[in-house]
């Protein structure tokens, strides 16, 4: 039995790693800060796009994605239990955030949580849902 | 699943023999009233971590417990495997009636400036799955 009250999400393309494209959207429960990602349709995960927000700062990867700074992925990684990624300024300089997240699933629900870091901004505890 | 998982306040606990002062963590949900109480202290020495107690309570739901005092069910904390470059660690509950873990805890934590923050997920087999933020004590 899965408890739907939970804040339980339903993430099964990220239990299977990337077997299907979707926004992941994560963030704090105040909703200080964002980090959102566009996963692609590979079977490894590969970020096809990527929003980050911390009050009125915005970053986008593509404008199509929204208006703000520009933002690269510098790495990511994904095994059974973690995602891990950083996003970098365009000319990959400097580190623009760095989401550290857990996953645990149980038949088909996945729940994602960890941590959201943006440099000279602060740090949250984030929780995902998928779109 | 060979057992039913008991329906009992949850309270884990795991002392063990030489216990030095431990950092206490408090975990809750992440969002909205939280059903999880999950407090433990990581003692760390030398990069080996160990868990020298534990408590930790669904809300009206299931339970276990190393020190197995009614309404709790027996269990142990084993494999608390941990990384120190940015402080990642799970904590494995197991049930000597139950193959696999009954419970799992996986958290990271960092550090930005002042500010340390621990958060990851907590899932209990046939209970849920909740994200979680920790605040801690450090008291070693």
């Amino acid at each position: 039995m899965i408890r739907g009250a939970a804040i339980v999400v339903a993430l099964a393309a990220l239990a299977t790693p990337s077997s299907a494209t979707e926004w992941v959207n994560c963030s704090d429960a105040q909703g200080q800060a964002s980090f959102d990602f566009l996963v692609g349709a590979l079977d490894v995960i590969s970020i096809v796009g990527l929003t980050i927000s911390v009050g009125e700062q915005v970053w986008a990867s593509d404008v199509a994605y929204g208006p703000g700074d520009p933002v690269k992925v510098g790495q990511a990684f994904e095994d059974a239990d973690t995602i891990l990624i950083d996003a970098t300024d365009e000319n990959i300089t400097a580190r623009i955030a760095e989401l550290r997240l857990f996953k645990a699933t149980e038949g088909d629900a996945t729940v994602l949580g960890g941590t959201l870091r943006i440099p000279g901004h602060g740090a949250w505890a984030v929780s995902c849902s998928g779109t | 699943m060979k057992t039913t998982l008991p329906s009992a306040v949850l309270i884990l606990g795991l002392t063990l023999p030489g216990s030095a002062i431990a950092d206490e963590y408090a975990c809750r949900s992440l969002e909205g009233e939280s059903p999880v109480t999950l407090d433990f202290a990581l003692r760390s020495a030398s990069d080996a971590y160990s868990v020298t107690s534990a408590a930790f309570q669904i809300e009206g739901d299931i339970g276990y417990s190393t020190v197995a005092s009614e309404p709790t069910a027996l269990a142990t904390v084993t494999g608390v495997e941990a990384t120190s470059e940015d402080v990642r660690f799970s904590l494995h509950y197991t049930d000597a009636n139950y193959d696999g873990d009954v419970a799992t805890v996986h958290v990271v934590t960092l550090a930005d400036g002042a500010q340390i923050l621990t958060a990851g997920v907590l899932r209990v087999v046939g209970g849920g799955l909740w994200p979680v933020r920790c605040e801690i004590d450090y008291e070693g």
